[in-house]
């Protein structure tokens, strides 16, 4: 298997308080990850660092083989606009746009031919049951519907790298084993290398692989 | 892409609204340097052409009084237009009042070519400014009378009166000249003051030519007793305090565009506060900060090019009030015109417009760089929190 992601004695402090702790670990490509922990115990910053939305206080985090921080901002951005897709646990809908246009803002951002963009999302929306949502506003929807618009924005590019923070974190268990395996079959469909964060013992069982955090410091 | 961002930056009513009332500000403040630089420049040139209708390009007197104008003079002034004009002072009067004035007598015909005035004399006729025929009530065909001294035929006695009917009230478009000159026959004149074929002014168009530096040329081949003017020595000092003024109180006013500035430096900071949500969700789904720059320049640079635009609207309206409403009349005799106009060139606009953009880059800078500061993870959990 290739390293796809590796970070490298990561650490990340808030002023005196260090969220994360002399963190190493590997992503290979195309795996599905789950990172367990206790709220506070730093699993998002962790997520949010491989993703590019922050950058360690010291220590290395590779993309295939190249060092993030050396990344200028033009080339991080491009990172997280094509390479990563983050299902946010909050969902992170824009309320002034309809689930349409907040699902294709990425590519609008890259650049890209919506329309092209456009057919991919409403095929992967009918297979998520949000058709009819589309044209809605955030505020319209429902928990879980919000959450699967969410997962499409992530996938509507195809990244290599799908991160999800809390994904299930508001839905009853039923819904959560839904979007659980709707993210694994998605993941596996484009090839994507899945990590997902979650203090949910239930949602860390349907992962192989675990990694646990607690205080900053990876178990696994 | 832009069109997108735009519609999420804009699509609030709030926000539509402030950047309105935030272009109106600093428009109207744009307009008010942009007038008052533009009615001393209207004031400049109205007064010079007014100058110019009375006297031509350039004007020379000698120092020792009336001279005749022989040849080596003529040979002096060359190709160019001229006319000759003998002035003295005398006093209008009419029923009971009485006014000091400045009679100048000319040759109708020469003067129209040097002035561009028509001037049409009959035998017996006067020409008055427009001020002077309110001041006393005179109209074209009315009589008045005309004291002027005898001359050189006695030292002390009475002043000669005479009685002239007005042929025509002219204006020169300063409060001054129109309240002052009475233009008369030279030939006439010569007669009743006894000057025979003297006169004491000649005055002359030089056209093309860096006037300065036509005086100088002039003033060195007439010689010492000849002093020679431009048309608006008379008001020199005048002119020279507008320009000094011009500048000064374009320099104090650029306190009222900064004013308007601050409130363009508030639309930045409640934009960003109030969509500090879709910037961070923007920057974390892969907008650089190269595109953010953009976005805020545009947002910049339309609100400068917009206001900029209004103010030239503004501008356009104040000039139209300064011209037909009536409340905007200024007293000639304290202004010299009795209409102010505003007349702007583009190095003012440019000065102006300019000036305005310095400031409002300036604020834009303070406020990117507190946005720019903040950390995407930082800002969406706040934001989103």
């Amino acid at each position: 298997m290739n390293s796809f992601i590796e970070l490298s004695n990561v650490k990340k402090s808030y002023g005196q308080f260090n969220a994360l702790k002399d963190v190493s670990l590997t992503l290979n490509q195309g795996s599905h990850y789950v990172i367990q922990g206790a709220s506070g115990s730093g699993k998002s910053t962790l997520l949010y660092l491989i993703g590019g939305l922050d950058s360690p206080s010291s220590g290395q985090i590779y993309f295939n083989g190249e060092d993030l921080s050396s990344f200028g901002d033009e080339k991080l951005a491009s990172y997280r606009n094509t390479s990563v897709g983050l299902v946010f646990q909050f969902h992170f809908l824009l309320p002034s746009m309809n689930c349409l246009d907040n699902i294709l803002l990425p590519s609008r951002i890259g650049g890209l031919r919506v329309g092209k963009v456009k057919k991919e999302v409403l095929s992967i929306a009918e297979n998520l049951g949000v058709t009819h949502c589309l044209k809605k506003f955030p505020y319209e929807l429902s928990g879980g519907e919000q959450q699967r618009v969410n997962i499409i924005r992530a996938l509507s590019l195809k990244p290599k790298l799908l991160l999800c923070d809390e994904p299930t974190g508001n839905l009853d268990s039923s819904n959560s084993n839904k979007v659980i395996s709707l993210i694994k079959e998605l993941a596996e469909t484009y090839g994507s290398t899945l990590v997902v964060v979650t203090h949910d013992d239930g949602v860390a069982h349907q992962f192989p692989q675990k990694f646990f955090l607690k205080d900053g410091v990876l178990d696994d | 892409m832009f069109k997108s961002i735009f519609a999420i930056f804009f699509a609030e009513k709030s926000i539509k609204r402030f950047i309105i009332g935030v272009v109106a500000g600093l428009a109207f403040s744009i307009s008010v340097i942009l007038a008052t630089i533009g009615i001393m420049d209207g004031f400049e040139h109205s007064l010079k052409k007014g100058l110019k209708q009375s006297i031509g390009d350039l004007y020379f007197y000698s120092s020792k009084g009336p001279f005749k104008l022989d040849k080596t003079i003529k040979d002096i002034i060359g190709d160019h237009e001229y006319t000759s004009l003998l002035q003295t002072e005398g006093f209008v009067v009419n029923e009971e009042i009485s006014k000091g004035v400045l009679v100048k007598g000319i040759d109708p015909a020469t003067f129209e070519k040097v002035t561009n005035q028509k001037i049409n004399l009959k035998r017996g006729e006067v020409a008055i400014g427009i001020q002077l025929s309110k001041s006393l009530g005179l109209k074209v065909g009315d009589v008045l009378t005309l004291a002027l001294s005898k001359g050189n035929r006695e030292v002390k006695g009475l002043p000669d009166l005479k009685n002239f009917k007005v042929g025509l009230v002219f204006s020169h478009g300063i409060y001054e000249k129109d309240l002052r000159i009475v233009y008369i026959s030279k030939g006439l004149l010569q007669k009743l003051i006894n000057i025979r074929d003297r006169v004491n002014v000649v005055t002359l168009n030089i056209p093309g030519k860096d006037l300065e530096e036509a005086r100088f040329d002039l003033s060195e081949k007439l010689g010492g007793r000849f002093r020679v003017k431009t048309f608006w020595h008379e008001f020199g000092s005048l002119l020279e305090a507008v320009q000094i003024e011009k500048i000064l109180i374009g320099l104090i006013f650029q306190l009222v565009v900064l004013i308007s500035v601050f409130n363009v430096m508030a639309f930045i900071i409640f934009l960003n506060e109030k969509k500090s949500q879709e910037i961070f969700l923007l920057r974390a789904l892969g907008l650089n900060q190269k595109k953010i720059l953009r976005i805020w320049l545009t947002i910049m640079f339309g609100v400068w090019f917009l206001s900029c635009a209004v103010a030239m609207l503004l501008v356009q309206l104040f000039n139209y009030l300064l011209t037909y409403a009536s409340i905007f009349k200024v007293p000639g005799e304290i202004y010299h015109l009795g209409r102010l106009n505003i007349m702007l060139t583009k190095y003012d606009y440019i000065l102006v417009f300019g000036l305005a953009l310095v400031w409002l880059l300036l604020v834009f800078v303070i406020g990117y760089a507190r946005l720019r500061k903040k950390p995407i993870l930082e800002g969406l959990r706040k934001e989103f929190a």
